[in-house]
This record gives structure tokens, sequence and C-alpha cells, in this order.
């Protein structure tokens, strides 16, 4: 049994899709007729819902070839029907060169759906360790924020009302996750992308929070016009901003700004569901 | 190694947890930085070490495990070329398909033919 690294970053899933397609695309150059029919109809069942960017032409390549074949094996099923305007390449009698190649473009097609599918793959799989590693380097900046507070001996009371703010922003966070959650796709893998959206969510709000419930009475002390800048430094001692007990109102400024990271996670999320969307729209419409 | 690895995201969150809880339950200054980073490493080594158990590729994402494992089956119930097989029979041993639980070719010669020949 491997047991590697790349099983659990992802890729090696991709690779080993990658690998599986190439096998399967030799696999349908030499098949039979009648699965070459069947299957060249699959993929035109599977590029009309797709959002391959090319997919006319695919879908015009599949057509040609599939009447070619449907022709040299004297069956009707997969026939293009006759159109007004003459199409080049569709006149028969058809001879064993047009099979060959007449193959080789069902699997050119087959090959396109694929490495579509798979670039998308790849994608989700890039996306998910990309946000892992922004994972690891905002926590190792949060550690060095608890670090130097208790490095300088801040008030116990103090750190733990910023703890507070931080968690309430990380609990808002969650909340607001799973509102956006009820619009996912759940059919689609997405290689563990969404698990690490859910890590990312509490960490990300509840600095935010955290800045937010520092920011704004700092900030509001400063613009306050009946006040000099000193009397407006004495206003708001980070003491009395990270003091529960005086400023209760900073937890609803830290649940508010909590709120604040959900823009840049709902695009994050709507990359993501385009790529899931996009292979879900390129799946085959039945199971084989 | 690649279990610290794959257990960095958290490890590094439980470090600064660990550091908070420490300093808030009554250890001050340098000591509890260092007792959060001990305290705080020791649980992300355990961490790394219990997970590697879910390192295997059939373990690391059982889903995706299943759907190559079913695609790679039905291929290989059909008739194929020889280049094809060869490219499968990689693909199973990388999927940690051992040779011995794979179809004896007499085996796949009289699944193929009843397939072909249903009753």
């Amino acid at each position: 049994m491997t047991t590697s690294l790349e099983w659990a970053l992802g890729y090696g899933y991709v690779r080993l899709w990658e690998r599986l397609h190439r096998a399967e695309e030799e696999k349908l150059f030499s098949a039979a007729y009648d699965e070459l029919i069947a299957e060249a109809t699959r993929d035109t069942l599977r590029l009309q819902g797709s959002n391959i960017e090319n997919r006319e032409q695919l879908l015009d390549q599949l057509q040609r070839a599939t009447s070619v074949l449907a022709f040299n094996a004297g069956v009707s099923a997969g026939v293009v029907p006759a159109s007004a305007s003459a199409v080049a390449g569709l006149a028969p009698p058809f001879h064993p060169p047009d099979d060959l190649i007449a193959r080789r473009l069902i699997r050119q097609v087959r090959r396109a759906i694929n490495e579509y599918r798979d670039d998308r793959r790849l994608a989700l799989v890039r996306a998910r360790n990309q946000l892992l590693k922004t994972i690891i380097l905002m926590a190792l900046v949060t550690y060095q924020l608890v670090a130097l507070a208790v490095l300088s001996g801040v008030p116990r009371p103090a750190f733990t009302s910023a703890i507070a703010y931080f968690l309430i922003g990380a609990t808002v966070g969650l909340f607001n996750r799973l509102y956006l959650d009820a619009s996912t796709e759940t059919a689609v893998e997405d290689y563990g992308l969404s698990a690490a959206r859910l890590l990312h969510t509490p960490l990300l709000c509840g600095l935010a929070a955290l800045g937010g419930a520092l920011i704004v009475p700092l900030l509001s002390a400063q613009i306050t016009p009946a006040v000099d800048t000193a009397t407006a430094a004495a206003a708001a001692p980070l003491a009395a901003i990270f003091d529960i007990t005086q400023r209760p109102f900073t937890l609803v400024l830290a649940a508010v700004f909590g709120l604040t990271p959900s823009a840049l996670i709902s695009r994050l999320q709507s990359e993501a569901e385009k790529y899931k969307s996009d292979l879900k729209s390129s799946e085959a419409p039945a199971a084989h | 190694m690649a279990g610290l690895i794959v257990t960095s995201p958290v490890g590094s969150i439980v470090i600064g947890v660990v550091t908070g809880a420490i300093f808030i339950l009554g250890l001050d200054g340098i000591r509890a930085v260092l007792a959060g980073l001990i305290v705080g490493g020791v649980s992300w080594l355990a961490m790394g070490v219990a997970v590697i158990a879910f390192l295997p590729v059939d373990r690391a994402n059982r889903s995706i495990h299943k759907e190559l494992m079913t695609r790679m089956e039905t291929m290989r119930a059909d008739p194929m070329p020889p280049s094809v097989e060869t490219q499968l029979q990689a693909l199973a041993q990388e999927l940690g398909v051992s040779p011995s639980s794979t179809a004896s070719d007499e085996e796949r010669r009289r699944l193929i033919s009843q397939l072909q020949h249903p009753e």
C-alpha cells in the first residue's frame, strides 16, 4: 500500500484520474463499432450540457465521426440527420482510412472532455492546498500576537476579553458560513476544499473581530471633535478597550466585524462552485 | 514527517490556543510561551502520528478511491488491447490492489463470455 503525501494533498488522485483517462482513450480507439457509437453518443450528451468552451466544434467533430462509423457498421443509430446544406466529410461510401480517422476523432473528443475535467479537479486541489497554506500562515501570525501579549505581560482580564472578541467573531463567521453552505453543491467531490474553508473561517473572522474591536474605539476617540489628541488617547487606552465590563458594546462590534470577511469567503466559495459546476455539467449522463 | 505536514494547519492553531490557555491559567511571560510551545508541539506530534494511518491511497480520500476503483474494474471487465491492460495493471498497483486479488486470465475470459452471451 502506497503511503505518500500526494494522497493527503490530493495531487495523487488527479494524477491517477489522468492515467485512467489515457487508458480509457486508448481502449476506446480500438473498441468495436457498437461500443464506439454508444460511447460517442454518450459524449454527445456530456458535451451538450457542459461549459466546455469549444463544445460546438467538438460536437460537430463527434457527429461526423459517428456517422462514418454508423455507415461502415451498417446501422442507422448514431447517423447525423441529413441537413439542407451538404456537410463536408459526410458523403458515403466511406473507406477504411475514413474509419481510422473517425476513431481518432472520437478519441480526440473524449480526450478533450477528460482533460477539461482533470483541469477542474486539479484547480480544486490547488485551491484547497493554497487555502491550507494561508491557514498555516494566519495561525502563525495569530500565535505571534498571543506570544507578544504574553511576553509583554498584559493584564489577564484584558487578554481574556481579547479571546472573547476573537471567539465571538469566529462564532458569527461560522454561522454565516452555515448560511453560505446552504447554496453549495455537495454532490461533486471537492477534494477537501470545503473542509479547509471550514478551518479558515473561524480564524479569519476571529482576527477580523479582534481588529474591529480594537480599531473602532481608537478611531472614534481620535475623530471626536470635542477633545484634543491627548484627551482622545487617554479616552481609549488599550486596557479599557479590552475590558468587557467597561465596554460591553465592543462585543457587538466584534460580532459585526466577524461578518466582514464574508465577502472574501463567499468569493472563494463561488470560485470553487464554478469548478464543481464545470465538473457536474460534463459528467456522464448515466453510470458506466 | 508527512503526518506533521498534513496536520500543520490544525497544529499551528493548537500551539496558539495552548499558549493562551497556559497564560490564563497562571504562568507568565517566557515560561508561558515555552510551555505553550512544548505542550502544543507534543499535541501536534501526536496528531501527526495518529494521522499516518489515514495517509495510504485507500484512506486519504475514500470516496475518490472508490470511484477510481469502480471505473477501473468496469474497464477491466471488457476485452482490451495489451497496452491498455498493462496501463490498468500499473494503475491497480498504485490504487493498492494486490496482484493476487485481480482476476486470473481464465476467470476474466469466463466473465467476458458471460457478459457477451447472457443466458
